[in-house]
């Protein structure tokens, strides 16, 4: 009887770890990534990308973004190609990846309304050339949304990107990004 | 004390599955997408040719052809074929995606032409093979007619081209273009010259490095133009190229070698008057500008 009792309790203690792990992920698969080279001589070096993913995991603070590089828009149709082709190398490294941890998330009531300062630790990779970093961010809950924003520089040398002398002048050494979640709640399946 | 081993365990596997499940929800799905081969040439042209390339759309391109005397003719004296220099200039559009549009002026011949490009079917990635591009001109000989007295029409002036390019990006380095193409000439220059003329263009390009590529085109003739003297049989030789192009930001430089001197459509394809093998070979540039007119929106 008293085993029964714990195993039935047990059971449920175990489903209620698989409901709480179900509703701890936000999710969104429409982010937004924007970069700008702010280079010596202006020459418009600018793309979004409204089709970004990133995962948070609120119980662990973990969080991913999963980046196609193919899917940053430029104005110039010839420079997104250039992009794609001589600097990222999109057919070989589809992807530009975060993994991450959101450090002082334990310290934020994620329950209720508000901003918070929040500081991310983790790896970015681009080109599978894997950098750690750590950068500040803001944290923005609302009715069940999480809406994080940073701005941040990515040096191209990090991540092996060849800036030819020619053009020197019209690519920065480290290019200004910024991006904006919405993650929402995942249903539970 | 075993049930208590299994649900442990089942706890164990159920955070480990949200310990490292998390980018697995953000991965793309497994969908197959159809991606066009992007950049199977650098330029439009080839050399001489067209490539299956257009500019995108919304973008205005500018490009500047050279090609300078031959090699042969007092070379240094005509400080190395500058002085005696053919020029064609043209500007397209590309008004949507799929079609560019054009005009350009060669100075041989005083010739004009106005030209259609439409990438039809493109390449897929680890899919369909060949990207069909078709491609059209009217060319427009500018020659004052000669003072015989005999009437001529405005129409006698055409020429038409017709390409099918059949293009292929085999990997990131190597792409290989075939175009079955006729040239139709509303007047023949002699009884003897036939007025369609069928060519077989060959081209292809190596990427030397990221920004450099070896490219070559050949354009054999299937029936021969006879010339404007019927009593030579074949003046006219089949054009061979070779050249590079150099990217740079919003420019492709192409700088190579041909035996032929003009530079609208029916003449390279037919009236190419100089042979490899007598040194009458012509050193020329293309250089092409893009100016985006109609940004997409981002």
């Amino acid at each position: 009887m008293k085993s029964l009792l714990s195993t039935i309790f047990l059971a449920i203690f175990w489903l209620g770890t698989h409901q709480i792990a179900q509703s701890q992920k936000y999710l969104t698969r429409n982010g937004y990534v924007h970069f700008k080279s702010n280079a010596e001589v202006d020459d418009d070096v600018e793309a979004v990308n409204r089709s970004v993913a990133c995962a948070l995991d609120i119980q662990t603070g973990e969080i991913v973004f999963n980046v196609l590089i193919k899917n940053f828009t430029f104005r110039k149709a010839l420079m997104q190609e250039h992009f794609n082709e001589n600097y990222m190398e999109s057919d070989k490294y589809p992807r530009a990846t975060y993994k991450g941890r959101i450090v002082n998330l334990p310290s934020i009531d994620v329950s209720k309304n508000g901003k918070h300062k929040i500081k991310l630790e983790g790896t970015l990779t681009i080109r599978d050339i894997p950098k750690n970093r750590t950068d500040e961010a803001e944290l923005e809950i609302k009715d069940g949304t999480f809406i994080i924003t940073s701005a941040f520089g990515v040096a191209c040398a990090d991540h092996n990107i060849k800036i030819p002398k020619l053009v020197a002048d019209k690519i920065a050494e480290v290019i200004d990004v910024d991006f904006r979640v919405e993650l929402k709640e995942t249903s539970s399946k | 004390m075993r049930k208590y081993l299994v649900l442990f365990l089942l706890i164990c596997t159920q955070w480990g599955y949200c310990q490292e499940d998390l980018f697995s929800l953000i991965e793309e799905p497994e969908m197959k997408v159809e991606e066009p081969v992007s950049a199977t040439f650098k330029g439009t042209k080839i050399i001489n040719n067209q490539s299956n390339e257009i500019p995108a759309k919304g973008v205005l391109q500018f490009v500047i052809l050279h090609r300078f005397g031959s090699l042969k003719n007092d070379f240094l004296y005509n400080f190395f074929g500058l002085d005696n220099a053919q020029v064609r200039f043209s500007l397209d559009y590309s008004p949507l995606s799929w079609l560019n549009i054009g005009v350009g002026r060669a100075s041989l011949f005083k010739m004009t032409d106005i030209w259609y490009k439409a990438p039809v079917i493109k390449q897929i990635k680890n899919g369909w093979p060949v990207g069909i591009t078709l491609y059209g001109s009217a060319n427009i000989n500018g020659l004052r007619w000669p003072t015989d007295g005999l009437e001529r029409l405005f129409t006698d002036r055409l020429i038409y081209v017709h390409q099918i390019l059949l293009s292929h990006k085999a990997n990131e380095n190597f792409s290989i273009l075939v175009a079955p193409t006729l040239v139709h000439y509303n007047l023949r220059q002699t009884a003897s010259q036939p007025n369609s003329l069928a060519v077989l263009t060959l081209g292809g390009r190596y990427k030397l490095s990221k920004r450099v590529s070896l490219n070559a085109e050949y354009s054999p003739m299937i029936n021969r133009n006879t010339g404007w003297d019927g009593s030579q049989s074949t003046p006219f030789t089949n054009a061979l190229s070779i050249g590079f192009d150099i990217e740079t930001g919003g420019h492709v430089f192409q700088l190579h070698i041909t035996n032929s001197r003009g530079l609208s459509d029916p003449v390279f394809l037919t009236q190419t008057s100089g042979s490899w093998m007598d040194g009458e070979i012509y050193f020329g540039f293309n250089i092409s500008r893009v100016f985006t007119v109609k940004p997409p929106k981002i």
